[in-house]
């Protein structure tokens, strides 16, 4: 079900999340009711698809053939690791007849906590420009708020759980 | 008498210094330390004195002290009896009678304020703790009088930590959970029914390595082994977002190996390493087996209802590693892009903030 989409793949992802959400998903009691399918900001990454889907269930990035070399077929319920600049992330393999093969990485499910879809895409939006900049601010921001007060309280901290 | 040294202990088991530091590494690995890690454990281990553990069992099945016996690596549970002193654990002494009860009030009056106490099991209240009897007198007392000049009490269980079957309704033996019966000695919980050989196994080495308890979250758990859902690391996720479930055993989902949310999976609801660390060496864990997350080590798990009825309510939170990862990878490029400042503090609050909630109201650690 190998399929390679040479435009891009938006439509085709929210007319396969759409027909999941009106059949198999129809009796699943997990729904946000102010949420529907949209894929946000599908765009061509290192030859392929990138983009996020926002549904009522869940929100995940998704990655579609844009051509053949480089793509890695992930063996069945297997992960794949996708280097990104923000680091490592797995990928797990699905097939969907509007999209053929694709793979997807979950972000949010239930969605429970986004009030209305502009939050949610927004979210997705700023999640896919998280993804695609180097982790560099994680590191520095954590560490000196350890070193800082970690020695000095550990025994008190140990005898007084504080 | 002299105590032994860990060097000596090690060396008297015939545990390598290969063998050793190949532990140690594991061990940063479970506690996700990064490369140095293994360093630090090592020297932490090889230079600190060793602390004498108590070990005691009350209402309980031993299925904690079966988990750890059987760590994985080969010689885990060995090196780590090693580095502790194991002074009484009644399961695996020597010692039996009152000889044995006696290296308990030894402990307690010759380390008072510096052993460990772990307890497997619960403390039954009702009827002054008949239900549980020890040595010939209730639990309860021994418990009390070890637990009083404890340095930290780990609770190894779901028994320990929230009182699992025991205290299931109507709890007829009023067993209690550890922490519920302790005010001024720091109490680490480790649920599970019975907890991954390897998270204990981290838990005793990260509290030998840094002289003090990792950081907790509300329910006192490590947040290093407990922070995340089942769902969020469970390798049929795909099939739940895809809406592809099993909907009766042995169906043709059930044999593509489709989500198991309709079969009553409490992956959605529970807080455990099992899909990302594995059991019996990372072979396997339950769902990856055919079977649902039963959530042996969420509080009151025996009474949530039937184990293959789909979950009642799905809408607890769940933060998925990845949505983290992408938020602290983010939060400097954000704040730069003006155009989305807005989206990165609707990123901030949902990903971090109050999205939490399981631990919106903090840990006891910070």
């Amino acid at each position: 079900m190998f399929r390679v989409h040479p435009e891009n793949p938006a439509d085709a992802v929210e007319e396969a999340y759409f027909r999941i959400y009106r059949e198999r998903m129809a009796d699943v009691p997990v729904h946000n009711e102010a949420l529907s399918v949209e894929a946000v900001d599908f765009q061509k990454w290192q030859g392929h698809w990138l983009g996020v889907v926002v549904t009522s269930w869940c929100m995940s990035v998704l990655l579609v053939p844009g051509r053949e070399e480089g793509w890695e077929t992930p063996g069945d319920n297997e992960r794949r690791f996708v280097k990104f600049p923000a680091g490592d992330f797995a990928f797990l393999g699905s097939v969907e007849p509007e999209l053929g093969e694709f793979q997807s990485c979950a972000l949010f499910s239930p969605m429970g906590r986004f009030a209305n879809q502009a939050e949610a895409v927004l979210t997705a939006r700023a999640s896919l420009i998280a993804l695609l900049t180097p982790a560099v601010q994680s590191e520095p921001e954590k560490k000196p708020q350890k070193s800082a007060d970690e020695p000095s309280q550990s025994r008190r901290r140990f005898l007084a759980l504080r | 008498m002299k105590r032994p040294t860990t060097f000596d202990v090690l060396q008297e088991r015939g545990i390598s210094r290969r063998d050793f530091l190949g532990f140690c590494a594991l061990a940063a690995t479970w506690m996700g330390l990064g490369p140095q890690g293994g360093a630090a454990i090592a020297h932490a281990l090889e230079t600190k004195p060793r602390i004498p553990v108590l070990w005691l069992h009350g209402l309980e099945c031993t299925c904690c002290s079966e988990s750890f016996l059987r760590s994985s690596h080969p010689q885990a549970s060995d090196i780590v009896t090693s580095l502790v002193s194991l002074d009484y654990d009644d399961t695996i002494m020597a010692a039996a009678g009152d000889q044995a009860e006696a290296i308990v009030e030894e402990i307690i009056r010759d380390y008072r304020g510096s052993y460990i106490l772990a307890v497997e099991g619960n403390i039954p209240l009702a009827n002054d703790g008949m239900a549980c009897i020890v040595g010939g007198r209730p639990f309860k007392h021994q418990f009390d009088d070890a637990a009083r000049h404890a340095k930290a009490i780990i609770a190894w269980g779901t028994c320990a930590s929230s009182g699992c079957v025991q205290a299931a309704k109507p709890n007829p033996t009023q067993a209690t959970p550890v922490h519920k019966l302790i005010k001024n000695v720091p109490v680490i919980n480790v649920p599970g029914c019975p907890p991954i050989a390897e998270v204990m196994t981290g838990v005793i080495a990260y509290i030998l390595t840094y002289d003090r308890l990792p950081e907790l979250d509300n329910q006192l758990r490590p947040k290093m082994f407990y922070s995340q859902r089942v769902h969020d690391k469970c390798y049929r996720r795909a099939h739940f977002d895809a809406g592809q479930f099993v909907e009766r055993w042995d169906d043709e989902g059930a044999r593509q190996g489709w989500c198991l949310y309709k079969m009553g999976c409490r992956g959605p609801t529970t807080y455990n390493a099992c899909a990302s660390m594995g059991w019996n060496d990372g072979v396997s864990f339950p769902i990856k087996s055919g079977h649902g997350c039963i959530g042996c080590s969420e509080e009151g798990f025996w009474d949530r209802g039937p184990f293959y009825e789909r979950l009642p309510d799905m809408q607890q939170w769940g933060i998925e590693s990845n949505a983290d990862k992408v938020a602290l990878a983010g939060a400097a490029a954000l704040g730069a892009a003006i155009a989305v400042q807005s989206a990165a503090t609707v990123v901030k609050r949902v990903v971090t903030g109050k999205a939490y909630d399981k631990d919106s109201d903090d840990s006891p650690t910070s």
